[in-house]
C-alpha cells in the first residue's frame, strides 16, 4: 500500500497538516483554496489507480487530470455506493465475494485476506479489523448496510479530531482526564462509534470513572442464530415460530439491557452535582433517562456546566415523538452544552457548530455545492451559495473521500461572526423532508414490503 | 384540430408558470384558482379550495344515477368514449399538454395511452365487465331469487359512496376508475395525483359537452390534495361520508389509508406490485423465434417504461449459459425500440440502481451487464434475483433449469407473470397462484387489464357496489 506520505504529495500534506492545529476551523480563504486544488489533484493522482470504481468512473467520464473543481463532479460517489454489493452475498455468506467488493472501494488490497470461516457480519467485520480495515457501518433508511473502509490512521485522526472539536466547543481541556463520563454503549467492539467513545473516555474521563453500559455476551453462535433468522424473515421464508424466537430474544435482551441501564443511571445520579460528560446516540440517550427519572432523578438536576453528545437517527427505535424534548428538558442544560456538529461516516471530522449556530467546514475538507441534480457545480455570489451538498475529504486514506449527500445546505463563505474564516453551513435539510417531495402515485410495487408483511400491519 | 392547436398554445404559454388544475365538484367545473402546489418536476402548479360539501352526498339521498338503467349509463359512456379521440377533443389535447409536464413518459406514449382510453368505453366492453362482475339483473332492480329454505330474496347491487384514489403513472387508470365508477352507479369522489392531474376533468367535461347535467357526470367529483395531508383526509374518510376508499399502490398511499379503516369503512387496494417472465428453452430454437420472443419480453419490460405493477423486471430463462448470455444480448437490443406504451430512451434507474449495477460489473462471469444505465435499457444476468428494485429499464435475467424454479421466487408482491411459450402456463400456473400470483399471462400480454376479469385477485367492480338484500 502506498501511503500518501511515500508518494510526497506535498500540498495533501500541508492541507491534512492543519489538523494538528489548535483550531483549524479558523482557516478559509483563497490561499486554502488554492492549496486544497492542488491537494486534490494529488490526491485524485494517487488514488485512481488504487480503487477500481474510482478509475472506472475516470475512464468512463474521461477524466485524466483535474484542471478545475468541476472535473471533480463526476468523480464523486453517490451515498448509495458504500452500499453498492449485492445483497445474496450477505444473506449466502460469500464473504470472499465481499471482500472483493470492498477491494473495488479500498486503497489498499484486502482480496486475499481469508474469510471461509466467517458466518456473519460481525464475524467478517472483525476479521477485516484485524487486518488493519476498520470497517465502518452504517444502516441508512434503505434498511442496507453500507460499509466504508477506514485503516488505523484514519481512526485515530477521527478520534483525536473529535477530542478537539469537543475541548474547542464545550471550553474543555483535552486530555484532562477531570471529569466522570457516562458512555451509554459498549465499551468493545468493532464498531467506530465504540471507538470513538473509547477516545472520549481516555481524554476526559477521570480514572475509575469511566462509566460503560455494562456488555450483554453474545455469543458467535448466538449472533449466527439471529443472521439466520433475520435472513428468513426478509426473505419471507421463516415460520411463524421463528418470528417468535426473533422476537423472544429481542425481548430478552431488551430487559438485559435495561437492567445495565439501571446500572448506568446510578452512576448519572451520583455524580449530578460535578460537571460530567455524557456520550451516546439519541436512542440510549432516552432509555438512560427514563430509567434516571424512575430512580428519582428530576428534570434540571444535572449540572449545568455537563457536556452532552449525541449522535445518529432514532431508526429502529420505539420512541415518542417528543422524545428529543423529553431528553432536553431531563439533563436541562443550555444549548451549547450540546457537542453540536454536523457530519456523517462518510467524513472523518464533523463540521462544528459555532457560537453563532454555523456549522464551520475543516480545511482538509473540500466543500462543494451542486445542483439538486447533483450534477453542476454552483458559484456563490456575494459568498452565498445553496444547493446539494458534496465533498471530498482529503484526509481520508482508506478509500475514496469524495461523497455526493441527501442534504440541502446553504454555505457562506465569508467569515463568521464567532471569528473564523472557514466556509460554513447556516441550513441543513435533506431533500426528501423539503415539501415539494413526491406526491406521485403508481401502482408498481416492491416485494420487500409484502415479505416483511408490512403492508397491513 | 384548429381549435385543440390554439388551446394547446395557450396552455403552453401558461406552462412557463403554473398549471391550473380544475376541480369537479358533482359534475361542476369549479375554476376558481387559489391553492399553489409545489410539483416535484419543478412546475407547480393552482387548484381552487377544496369543497368539502360539494364532495359529500348526504346519507339521507340515493346517487343521482340509481335510478338510470345501466342500458342508458353504457349508452353514455359510449358516447363519451367517441369523443375522446386527441385529434378532435380539445380538452383531451390540453389534457395531454399539461401531462407531458407532470409525467415522465415521452409524449408519443402519453398520446397513445390516450388514444387507449376509448378502448374502456367500447360498449363490449363495458358490458363484459357488467356481465362477470355484477351479474344480470342486479343493478336496475332487486333481482328475486329463491333461498335454499325456500325464501323469496331480493338482491341489489346497491350503489355506493367512494373515494378513489388514483394512481398517475398511467391516464388509464382514470379512465378505468371513471367508467367502473359510473357502471356501479356510485358517486365517487376521484382524488388526482400529483403524476396525473388532467385526464379525470378532460373526460368528465367530454361528458359535460354530451349533457352538463347528466346524473352519470353529477356522480363525479375530481379534486387534488397532497396525499397524506391529514387535514383533509381526517374529515373527509368517515363512515358517514363513504362506504370504500378505493385506493391505487403506491404503499404509501395504501399504508396510509389503512390508518383511517374500521368498520363501515371498507379499503379496496389495487396493491403495488412486481411482475417478472418466465421464458421456455424453446426460445432459442432458431434465431426467427429468438427475435420473436424477445420483442415480446422487451414488450412486458418497456411498458409504461417499467412503471407499471405489470411491467416485467426479472426474467427466469431455460438454456445452456452461452444461449442464455445471447438471449440477455438480444433482449437488450429489442429493449432499445420505441414501443406502443414504452419508448427507446425512458428516464434513467435511481443511484441505488446505478450504484450496484457497476459494482457488479466488476463479478463476471457469475454477474453480467448488457447496455447501460442511462434509461436505455440494461439486462443483468445474476444466479438468483438481485434484492434491488429494478426499475429504469433494468431487466434481471436469472438462468434455471426449468421455469418452474421461478416459482420460489413469486409471493404475494408477484402480479403478472408473462410466459413463453404460452401452451406452458398451465406446467406453473397454479404453483404460481400458491406462492401468491394473481395472472398468468402469454409474453408480452401483460399490458392488458381488462376490465371484469380478476385484478390482484379480485373483481373490482364487484367491489364497488354495496349488495344488498330484501329477504322473505
Amino acid at each position: 500500500m502506498s501511503t500518501i506520505a511515500e508518494c510526497g504529495t506535498k500540498s495533501l500534506e500541508t492541507v491534512r497538516n492543519y489538523i494538528n492545529t489548535e483550531d483549524p476551523y479558523l482557516f478559509g480563504g483563497e490561499k486554502i483554496e488554492a492549496e486544497q486544488l492542488e491537494a486534490i489533484r494529488e490526491l485524485f493522482a494517487l488514488r485512481r489507480s488504487q480503487i477500481r470504481i474510482l478509475g472506472q468512473r475516470a475512464a468512463t467520464v474521461g477524466i485524466e487530470h483535474i484542471q478545475s473543481l468541476d472535473d471533480l463532479v463526476p468523480l464523486l460517489f453517490a451515498d448509495q455506493t458504500y452500499k453498492s454489493y449485492p445483497e445474496t452475498f450477505v444473506k449466502n455468506n460469500q464473504w470472499a465475494m465481499m471482500n472483493r467488493w470492498l477491494d473495488t472501494l479500498s486503497s489498499a488490497e484486502i482480496s486475499d485476506i481469508d474469510v471461509s470461516d466467517i458466518k456473519s457480519t460481525d464475524g467478517w467485520i472483525t476479521r477485516m479489523t484485524e487486518h488493519g480495515h476498520h470497517i465502518v457501518v452504517s444502516s441508512g433508511t434503505s434498511g442496507k448496510n453500507s460499509f466504508l473502509n477506514r485503516t488505523s490512521s484514519d481512526i485515530a485522526v477521527s478520534c483525536a479530531s473529535v477530542v478537539q472539536n469537543v475541548a474547542l466547543t464545550q471550553g474543555i481541556t483535552a486530555g484532562a482526564r477531570d471529569r466522570p463520563v457516562i458512555l451509554i454503549g459498549p465499551s468493545e467492539g468493532p464498531y467506530v462509534f465504540v471507538t470513538l467513545m473509547r477516545a472520549l473516555a481516555e481524554s476526559f474521563a477521570r480514572p475509575g470513572q469511566a462509566y460503560w453500559l455494562s456488555d450483554v455476551a453474545i455469543t458467535e453462535a448466538d449472533t449466527q442464530r439471529q443472521g439466520e433468522l433475520r435472513r428468513k424473515a426478509n426473505d419471507g421464508t421463516a415460520t411463524p415460530g421463528e418470528l417468535r424466537e426473533i422476537e423472544d430474544t429481542a425481548r430478552a435482551r431488551q430487559s438485559e439491557m435495561q437492567k445495565a441501564m439501571g446500572v448506568l443511571a446510578d452512576a448519572l445520579i451520583r455524580h449530578k452535582d460535578e460537571p460530567v460528560m455524557v456520550v451516546g446516540l439519541w436512542a440510549p440517550h432516552f432509555m438512560l433517562v427514563e430509567e434516571a427519572r424512575s430512580r428519582g432523578m428530576r428534570d434540571g438536576e444535572l449540572h449545568p456546566q455537563s457536556t452532552i453528545f449525541t449522535g445518529g437517527g432514532s431508526k429502529g427505535a420505539k420512541l415518542p415523538d417528543d422524545f428529543k424534548q423529553q431528553i432536553e428538558t431531563f439533563y436541562g442544560v443550555e444549548p451549547s452544552r450540546y457537542y453540536g456538529n454536523y457530519g456523517m461516516v462518510e467524513m472523518l471530522t464533523g463540521f462544528i457548530e459555532c457560537s453563532a449556530h454555523r456549522y464551520h467546514c475543516p480545511p482538509w475538507v473540500k466543500l462543494l455545492v451542486l445542483d439538486q441534480e447533483g450534477e453542476n457545480l454552483l458559484k456563490p455570489e456575494n459568498g452565498h451559495v445553496e444547493g446539494r451538498m458534496a465533498f471530498l475529504d482529503l484526509a481520508v486514506e482508506g478509500r475514496w473521500g469524495g461523497v455526493i449527500t441527501a442534504d440541502k445546505v446553504t454555505v457562506d463563505y465569508n467569515p463568521c461572526s464567532c471569528g473564523r474564516s472557514s466556509p460554513s453551513l447556516t441550513s441543513i435539510v435533506r431533500y426528501a423532508d423539503l415539501p415539494e417531495g413526491d406526491d406521485k402515485l403508481s401502482c408498481a410495487g416492491t416485494m420487500s414490503s409484502y415479505i416483511r408483511g408490512e403492508i397491513a400491519s | 384540430m384548429t381549435q385543440a392547436i390554439s388551446t394547446v398554445e395557450n396552455l403552453t404559454s401558461l406552462s412557463d408558470q403554473t398549471l391550473q388544475v380544475p376541480h369537479v365538484i358533482a359534475g361542476k367545473f369549479d375554476e376558481n384558482y387559489s391553492k399553489v402546489f409545489p410539483s416535484a418536476t419543478g412546475t407547480s402548479f393552482t387548484t381552487p379550495e377544496l369543497d368539502f360539501d360539494g364532495m359529500v352526498l348526504p346519507r339521507g339521498q340515493l346517487s343521482p344515477a340509481y335510478d338510470l338503467p345501466l342500458s342508458e349509463i353504457i349508452d353514455f359512456l359510449v358516447a363519451t368514449g367517441e369523443r375522446l379521440s386527441p385529434e378532435t377533443n380539445h380538452w383531451l389535447a390540453e389534457a395531454i399538454e399539461a401531462t407531458t409536464h407532470a409525467n415522465p413518459l415521452p409524449r408519443y406514449v402519453i398520446e397513445n395511452i390516450y388514444r387507449d382510453m376509448a378502448f374502456f368505453f367500447r360498449r363490449d366492453v363495458l358490458e363484459f365487465e357488467v356481465e362477470h362482475a355484477l351479474g344480470i339483473g342486479f343493478s336496475d332492480d332487486w333481482k328475486e331469487v329463491v333461498d335454499p329454505t325456500g325464501r323469496s330474496v331480493r338482491v341489489r347491487a346497491f350503489p355506493s359512496r367512494l373515494v378513489q384514489i388514483l394512481a398517475g403513472n398511467s391516464p388509464g387508470v382514470t379512465a378505468m376508475s371513471i367508467t367502473r365508477g359510473a357502471l356501479s352507479k356510485s358517486v365517487s369522489v376521484l382524488k388526482l395525483p400529483g403524476n396525473d392531474l388532467f385526464t379525470a376533468s378532460a373526460v368528465l367535461r367530454t361528458m359535460a359537452d354530451l349533457d352538463p347535467n347528466h346524473p352519470v357526470l353529477k356522480s363525479f367529483s375530481a379534486v387534488y390534495w397532497r396525499g397524506g395531508d391529514t387535514d383533509v383526509e381526517n374529515i373527509l374518510y368517515r363512515p358517514q361520508y363513504f362506504d370504500k376508499i378505493v385506493v391505487w399502490g403506491g404503499e404509501q398511499a395504501v399504508r396510509n389509508v389503512v390508518k383511517y379503516l374500521g368498520p363501515g369503512m371498507q379499503m379496496v387496494s389495487f396493491d403495488p406490485k412486481v411482475s417478472m417472465s418466465a421464458i421456455g428453452r424453446e426460445a432459442h430454437e432458431n434465431p426467427e423465434t429468438l427475435e420473436e420472443v424477445v420483442g415480446l419480453a422487451a414488450t412486458d419490460v418497456q411498458l409504461l417504461n417499467q412503471e407499471a405493477c405489470a411491467s416485467s423486471r426479472f426474467q427466469f430463462v431455460e438454456g445452456t449459459p452461452e444461449q442464455i448470455d445471447h438471449y440477455c444480448e438480444r433482449l437488450c437490443a429489442a429493449l432499445q425500440v420505441d414501443r406502443h406504451l414504452g419508448s427507446a430512451k425512458a428516464p434513467p434507474p435511481p443511484p441505488e440502481v446505478v450504484e450496484e449495477v457497476e459494482a457488479l460489473r466488476f463479478f463476471e462471469p457469475i454477474y453480467r451487464t448488457w447496455g447501460a444505465t442511462d434509461g436505455s435499457g440494461l439486462v443483468l444476468r445474476s444466479p438468483e434475483p438481485v434484492t434491488f428494485h429494478p426499475t429504469g429499464k433494468v431487466v434481471n435475467v436469472i438462468p434455471v433449469g426449468n421455469i418452474a424454479e421461478a416459482i420460489a421466487f413469486a409471493n404475494p408482491a408477484t402480479q403478472t407473470v408473462g410466459v413463453w411459450p404460452p401452451a406452458r402456463k398451465t406446467e406453473i400456473r397454479d404453483g404460481l397462484c400458491a406462492a401468491g400470483v394473481q395472472r398468468v399471462v402469454a409474453l408480452g400480454a401483460s399490458d392488458l387489464m381488462m376490465p371484469g376479469l380478476p385484478h390482484d385477485g379480485f373483481i373490482p367492480l364487484h367491489r364497488f357496489v354495496n349488495w344488498v338484500a330484501d329477504e322473505g
